[in-house]
């Protein structure tokens, strides 16, 4: 077995319905084409599954990677993404968080964990170095994420990582979400439910063997000259330690009323900035109350319109409760704001809502979330998710402003930044920015545009067409290479906030894998690697079915300017003919070309693909 | 020889610490190989101890940006 720099140099395969254990050595060919993380785990989930399963069915495969710059001392070197076929969208979902039991797996020594099948009891999987269990889960099963972590650190010890689901997971809600040290969530897509289905109630990894690089002397110094570029940027970083995500909304919000809450700040492994906190709530009805919160500005942000989540420490309280249950915050939120519209629209009664009508107050909207979380009464339609409530309430489909499934209220308007916005379409898991987060969340002259593309790598011949509009930049083909930066991010193990992802420029990627690892590439190199990953993600989604329309803002979420250029339902046909034309795919189709396919080594996959032609 | 002031109030949980440390004494890194110990306290923060076999070589405390060690 070839001895593995930067990588563990082992994948993992837990086959819940046969009682199987596999280890596989990791190849450097494998290393190369996907880099790590949620590389491997796209190429693992699109061998494993076949396609057209239910996502809640033992046919689904769930995933979860380490990056190659994980578990070292690469500043931010933390987040880990799960990754299956989504509950919510039937075509692939991921979410990441710092404190996935990923990083510990690789310190036992695997670089991947791939869970197949289903478990017909509830059971968890234990990890300490060699040994990988199977165990009985009975005494776990029902318990909030906070109660089961606890007891699985009485039972295990601490220095176990645990990453389980609550009473949301069991039930199958199509939001709920793992949950990682009884805070840290990989909340969107349900990678909760799919957990539940295969009776999954937790992994809990220890490990105790070190991570190697290949050239230390120059990894220390990648690791010095890192820190140095955070230190330059301390008035950012300082910024983003006491407000997170506030940091660039301060105006919307009562910075003072978030500060008597706030207590210290909290970071991921290896991370300078420390924007997670402990959430003290000092007076009033939930005085005494103290719980760690990850990046406690997006709950405040998600809430902003909300009536009766106004008052931050009611956000605090619901996103405890949120956490506790296992299930997306993001979504919950989304589903309180369908069933008002709905309420109000006189498409659901007083009735019909088990007598709550509208919730605006934080006991009717607590009673919401108990009732999803455990499918009680009208719960039980709301875990449903946007998309099927909205095709199950007879008149109802206007309400759905959810893309492919996944709810992204946030998108509405385009006030997350042209790319931000954009992404949302052209992510494959749908819904959300976290692939496409660049510099336009706010206005930049075209020169910004041309050094922030140097830094992400797009090719010299194409950023005169990168850097073009009427604010300086092209939406849809600038999208196309933040996607790939992006996905180099999530390949590596690093985290993506912007002040993170701004000091991580190509040429600290670049240095740091060799130095890590041992194996030279060039920066296009690696991009072309997150490439080839962002291409077969979108062959995942086409082999499930998806088509051109499915690359559409729902009406809801428009009209919306992106950088200087309308988006309405007309005009979409265009930018989308744009971004396609940059990724290289059929204009006409939206996919990848077969050149394009084995341009990128995935002529398996273009066969494949191939073999589809006129069945859809 | 300065000794290792423990301030956990701003320890913010990183581990950069240990990951420091581990890879000074055994080259690779992984907190649980530190002679630094850190833990979690849910609804509190964070415990920091140093095993028998801590030196005190101050490695740690060199490259703790939060402050949470301090040379004294």
């Amino acid at each position: 077995m070839k001895d593995f720099y930067g990588y563990a140099g082992a994948l993992l395969e837990v086959n819940l319905s046969e009682g199987i254990i596999r280890k596989t050595p990791l190849d450097e060919e494998m290393a190369r084409n996907y880099i790590g993380g949620v590389g491997f785990s796209t190429r693992v989930f699109y061998d494993l599954i076949e396609p057209g399963v239910d996502p809640l069915s033992p046919g689904n495969v769930l995933a979860v990677g380490s990056g190659p710059l994980s578990g070292t001392l690469a500043p931010t070197s933390a987040r880990a993404e799960i990754l299956s076929k989504s509950p919510l969208s039937g075509f692939i979902g991921w979410a990441n968080n710092g404190w996935s039991v990923a990083n510990m797996l690789k310190y036992a020594g695997y670089d991947h964990i791939a869970v197949t099948g289903a478990a017909d009891r509830p059971v968890y999987i234990v990890v300490s170095d060699d040994d990988v269990e199977i165990r009985d889960a009975s005494h776990l099963w029902g318990r909030d994420t906070f109660e089961t972590t606890a007891a699985l650190w009485e039972e295990l010890g601490k220095e176990f990582w645990v990453t389980c689901i609550g009473p949301a997971g069991e039930r199958l809600v199509r939001f709920a979400s793992p949950i990682s040290r009884q805070h840290s969530t990989a909340a969107r897509t349900g990678m909760g439910a799919v957990m539940g289905s295969k009776k999954l109630k937790a992994i809990a990894a220890r490990g105790t063997k070190g991570v190697k690089v290949a050239d230390k002397k120059r990894f220390l110094a990648l690791c010095e000259e890192a820190n140095k570029r955070f230190e330059a940027r301390h008035n950012l970083v300082n910024e983003w330690r006491t407000y997170g995500f506030l940091a660039g909304f301060k105006q919307f919000f009562n910075t003072e009323e978030f500060l008597k809450l706030k207590g210290g700040y909290y970071a991921c492994l290896s991370c300078p900035v420390a924007d997670n906190a402990w959430m003290n709530i000092k007076e009033g009805k939930y005085a005494g109350s103290s719980y760690l919160c990850s990046a406690p500005g997006t709950k405040l942000l998600t809430c902003a319109n909300t009536p009766g989540l106004q008052e931050y420490d009611e956000v605090m309280k619901l996103t405890e409760l949120a956490n506790r249950y296992g299930m997306d915050v993001f979504s919950t939120v989304a589903m309180v704001t369908l069933s008002n519209a709905l309420y109000k629209g006189e498409l659901l009664s007083k009735k019909d809502t088990d007598g709550i009508g509208l919730a605006d107050n934080p006991e009717s909207i607590q009673t919401l979330l108990r009732k999803i979380a455990y499918r009680e009464g009208y719960g039980d339609l709301l875990a449903e998710g946007m998309r099927r409530v909205c095709a199950q309430v007879k008149g109802a489909a206007d309400y759905d402003t959810s893309i492919r499934g996944i709810d992204a209220d946030g998108a509405k308007g385009g006030m997350l930044g042209a790319t931000e916005t954009f992404g949302h379409v052209t992510s494959h898991r749908g819904g959300m920015m976290e692939r496409s987060t660049s510099i336009s969340f706010r206005p930049r002259k075209r020169e910004s545009y041309v050094t922030y593309s140097a830094t992400i790598g797009v090719p010299e011949e194409a950023v005169e067409r990168v850097c073009e509009g009427p604010e300086g930049l092209n939406t849809p083909r600038l999208t196309r290479y933040v996607e790939d930066m992006q996905t180099l991010i999530a390949c590596q193990g690093l985290c993506r906030r912007p002040p993170v992802a701004q000091v991580w420029d190509i040429g600290l990627h670049t240095d740091f894998y060799a130095a890590a690892t041992g194996i030279e590439m060039t920066s296009q190199e690696l991009l072309r690697s997150a490439e080839r990953v962002w291409n077969l993600q979108r062959c995942f989604n086409i082999r499930e079915g998806l088509t051109r329309k499915d690359d559409r803002f729902p009406k809801g979420l428009l009209p919306m300017t992106l950088g200087g250029v309308e988006v309405s339902e007309d005009s979409m046909d265009s930018l989308l003919n744009e971004y396609y034309e940059e990724r290289g795919w059929d204009v006409e189709t939206g996919r990848p070309t077969r050149e394009k396919l084995v341009g990128l080594g995935l002529q398996d996959v273009a066969k494949e693909l191939d073999g589809m032609v006129g069945k859809q | 020889m300065p000794a290792i002031v423990v301030h956990e109030e701003k320890c913010s949980g990183c581990q950069t610490c240990q990951l420091w440390c581990s890879y000074t004494f055994t080259n690779a890194f992984n907190p649980l190989m530190a002679y630094i110990r850190q833990e979690f306290v849910p609804g509190q923060g964070f415990k920091i101890t140093f095993t028998e076999d801590c030196n005190q070589c101050a490695i740690c405390a060199d490259h703790c940006v939060y402050g949470a060690l301090t040379l004294e």
